[in-house]
């Protein structure tokens, strides 16, 4: 069998075309309207984003999500995708969400043979759930025989080099001060992944008012780079 | 039915030892919504039915009052809000709800039950929530909402006595918002968590326009494009106010996210997203509410 940390590294890398790598989550917004300048200024959305966001709610979803595809419980998949689609407010982030899933979806599909992604598959298919990216990425992770663990962190790396790089792109980081980040997140990233790890679909809350409008206001930026 | 339901919850609550305020709304025989029922223990009442707009006898404007100072520590506050069938309801408050300071593992609650029958058209505009310094307070709202009902909804989160240098000195503040139809299903849930003495308040993401606000609105087969449109050249138009709407999931609604330093121009805003509201649905614009 082969090494499940070459899944890991597969699915965490930029190179995986699985269309997350085009959202800047509301940066883009916030760089053009001069809210965010600075280095510090990203290390504060990062943290913002994760601590009161992606922790709270998304990451909540994916463990919950990963849990029940181990039990090969599709019902409770489909739970925590509308449970997760219902707290996701913001409609550019909702659509994001599903087009990035299903991208993942088709990559993996094309990738691994496992019933449950097929499966999964057919129920967005069928209107049955949305397929949000947090979900499909648990299923995957579970899918290439990745740990709990080891698929939650795959995601928050994902998210955090995806946000460092949209802000490399967008003039506001230079790749040394990226990777200072990069390395300043994992402590957070270790952090509200033991939070989130212990709470139910029940307990899900966001709280980036800021970040909302930014990314409420993104499709009518004049000029764009990002998605969202 | 929704009479029983009033029964039962005030005889489990007459044992619970909460602060209750409820009221049912009903329609009479010239198609006038009416408080049909009302209970309210210490520190509620409730004012009489008034008719604030001469041009539209249908709707009842309502006021919560509360004679208590505000909330504090081991408060249980239960608001229940049932409208009937057909029924309408503009719902205020008289004044700002303060959040008064407690200790560190005290809180305050506050829970609002409110059911829209189908046809009727709720508006409930209170005023804003403040937290004062070591202030905990959670609040949870279930509203269940039938298919054709209406919803204007709006909260204000004051971080403190910001003209004291009061801001975001508060211990915790928790809401969440849950809608959901008749049968139990979730529509959208909202909630969010604010740690007021935590490091994320400091920066200035948050503290530059520290009055927070959202707006939900609810029309069934209205389109509500245009109102998010104007909307936003309202708030363009503003230099203490952020704002942006977005479509929400699973209904025909508009999610508002407002930020100010300025608590009048957030409730003109407010003011103004429901005059929108009104005019989209061809109704009567929003009298001048007395407070």
């Amino acid at each position: 069998m082969v090494d499940s940390r070459l899944a890991l590294m597969q699915l965490s890398d930029s190179f995986f075309p699985s269309g997350s790598f085009t959202l800047s989550h509301g940066l883009e917004a916030m760089v053009q309207t001069q809210q965010i300048r600075s280095a510090q200024d990203v290390e504060t959305f990062l943290y913002l984003l994760l601590h009161n966001k992606v922790g709270c709610s998304d990451l909540i979803a994916l463990f919950h999500a990963y849990r029940a595809s181990a039990a090969a419980d599709l019902g409770e998949i489909r739970r925590a995708d509308q449970s997760l689609y219902a707290q996701t407010l913001i409609q550019a982030t909702r659509e994001a969400q599903c087009r990035s899933g299903q991208a993942l979806l088709l990559v993996a599909r094309s990738t691994w043979n496992d019933a449950q992604l097929e499966a999964l598959q057919q129920n967005i298919d069928t209107n049955q759930t949305p397929g949000l990216h947090p979900i499909v990425f648990a299923v995957v992770g579970r899918a290439v025989r990745l740990s709990e663990s080891d698929t939650c962190f795959a995601f928050l790396h994902n998210f955090v080099t995806g946000l460092v790089g949209a802000a490399i792109r967008l003039g506001v980081l230079g790749h040394l001060s990226a990777q200072a980040i990069l390395w300043k997140m994992a402590a957070e990233m270790d952090a509200i992944a033991t939070q989130a790890s212990a709470l139910s679909l029940d307990d899900m809350w966001s709280c980036t008012p800021a970040i909302d409008i930014a990314q409420m206001t993104h499709q009518r930026l004049l000029s764009k780079q990002f998605s969202t | 039915m929704v009479a029983q339901l009033i029964d039962s919850s005030i005889a489990a609550l007459d044992h619970s030892g909460q602060n209750h305020l409820a009221v049912q709304i009903g329609l009479d025989q010239y198609h006038r919504s009416f408080v049909q029922r009302q209970y309210a223990t210490y520190p509620f009442r409730l004012s009489r039915s008034l008719r604030l707009d001469p041009t539209d006898a249908h709707r009842a404007y309502l006021y919560i009052m509360n004679s208590s100072p505000g909330l504090l520590a081991g408060d249980r506050f239960r608001i229940s809000v049932r409208l009937s069938d057909r029924t309408s309801l503009y719902l205020t408050d008289q004044s700002a709800t303060k959040v008064h300071q407690m200790a560190v593992d005290q809180l305050a609650r506050i829970h609002y039950d409110i059911e829209v029958g189908a046809g009727a058209g709720l508006e409930f505009v209170p005023e804003p929530t403040i937290l004062y310094r070591n202030a905990s307070l959670e609040q949870t709202m279930r509203v269940t909402l039938a298919s054709t009902g209406s919803l204007f909804l709006s909260d204000v989160m004051v971080p403190g006595r910001l003209a004291r240098g009061e801001c975001f000195h508060f211990h915790r503040y928790f809401s969440r918002l849950r809608v959901c139809t008749p049968d139990g299903a979730l529509v959208f849930n909202d909630a969010m968590q604010i740690k007021g003495e935590g490091e994320l308040t400091r920066h200035a993401i948050f503290a530059s326009q520290p009055i927070l606000a959202s707006v939900m609105i609810i029309l069934p087969g209205v389109n509500l494009h245009a109102l998010g449109l104007d909307l936003e050249q309202f708030a363009h138009a503003q230099t203490n106010l952020t704002a942006a709407s977005s479509p929400l999931p699973n209904c025909n609604g508009l999610l508002v996210r407002v930020m100010s330093s300025n608590v009048p121009l957030m409730k003109t805003y407010i003011n103004q997203a429901l005059n929108r509201m009104r005019h989209l649905n061809h109704q009567p614009a929003l009298p001048e509410i007395p407070k």
